[in-house]
């Protein structure tokens, strides 16, 4: 018999998307602002170009990103934001954390 | 789901508590930038409204295009200066300037009509109808600025 989700283990509560340490890394560093330049994350949480534009499009696809490419001046910039979405999972995804933390 | 999810030890569950709380915060001068451009675009709404019986034929025009140009100005600049937008700002502008926008068409324009029927609009009559219109910016701004303690 399946067990009612509130009664299972706090590890199948934790989100699957932002479980991986980079994607981790950037839904919590835009938990902090309502936008945030590319650049400005990349350095943040320390990765490369390739691999933050390769979690983004992933958390993107998610729903959990909005990737907004733009132009200043002539030269391309790209903001991300986290959707509402990326907030609801994320605090969920702490809740979870914060069960598992509190039996050791 | 199920078999396939991640197993966390309390320990490692702690470490990524703690991780978490590496969050980007928005720089004193993001937060300025923003806070600037909705005071901006108060006082433009305040200064504009004020000014609408008071100049007249080109004059009138060129406030306005001024005060439409000094808007667009701040925000093509806070665009190019910040790296990041400050948690809550754009709710707060968007407060701001709404506020102001219907503090200026449904009470301060209409007023200053009325007075305009009896005698011209004056300097300081003007200037009271600007602030009037300008503070749910200027208020915003203030709390964009000051931003999360």
């Amino acid at each position: 018999m399946t067990r009612p989700v509130s009664h299972r283990h706090a590890r199948h509560r934790l989100d699957e998307v932002i479980h991986a340490p980079v994607r981790f890394s950037i839904v919590a560093a835009l938990a902090g602002v309502d936008e945030a330049e590319f650049g400005h994350v990349r350095d943040s949480i320390e990765v490369s170009d390739s691999v933050l534009s390769k979690q983004a499009t992933q958390l993107d696809a998610a729903g959990y990103v909005k990737i907004r490419k733009g132009y200043v001046g002539k030269r391309p910039r790209t903001w991300l934001a986290l959707t509402p979405a990326g907030r609801t999972a994320l605090r969920r995804h702490l809740e979870a954390l914060r069960a598992i933390a509190g039996e050791g | 789901m199920g078999g396939d999810q991640p197993g966390l030890t309390p320990q490692q569950a702690r470490a990524q508590l703690a991780a978490s709380q590496r969050q980007l915060t928005a720089s004193r001068r993001d937060r300025t930038v923003h806070a600037t451009v909705t005071a901006v675009v108060g006082l433009d709404c305040g200064l504009l409204a004020a000014t609408q019986n008071m100049a007249h034929g080109a004059t009138k025009v060129v406030l306005s295009f001024v005060f439409f140009a000094a808007w667009l100005g701040a925000a093509a600049w806070s665009g190019r200066i910040s790296r990041t937008v400050p948690r809550n700002a754009r709710r707060w502008a968007l407060c701001g300037i709404g506020a102001s926008f219907a503090l200026a068409l449904f009470a301060v324009l209409p007023w200053l009509n009325l007075q305009a029927q009896d005698s011209p609009n004056t300097w300081p009559m003007a200037l009271v109808a600007a602030v009037v219109v300008a503070v749910p910016c200027l208020v915003a701004a203030a709390v964009i600025a000051v931003g999360r303690r």
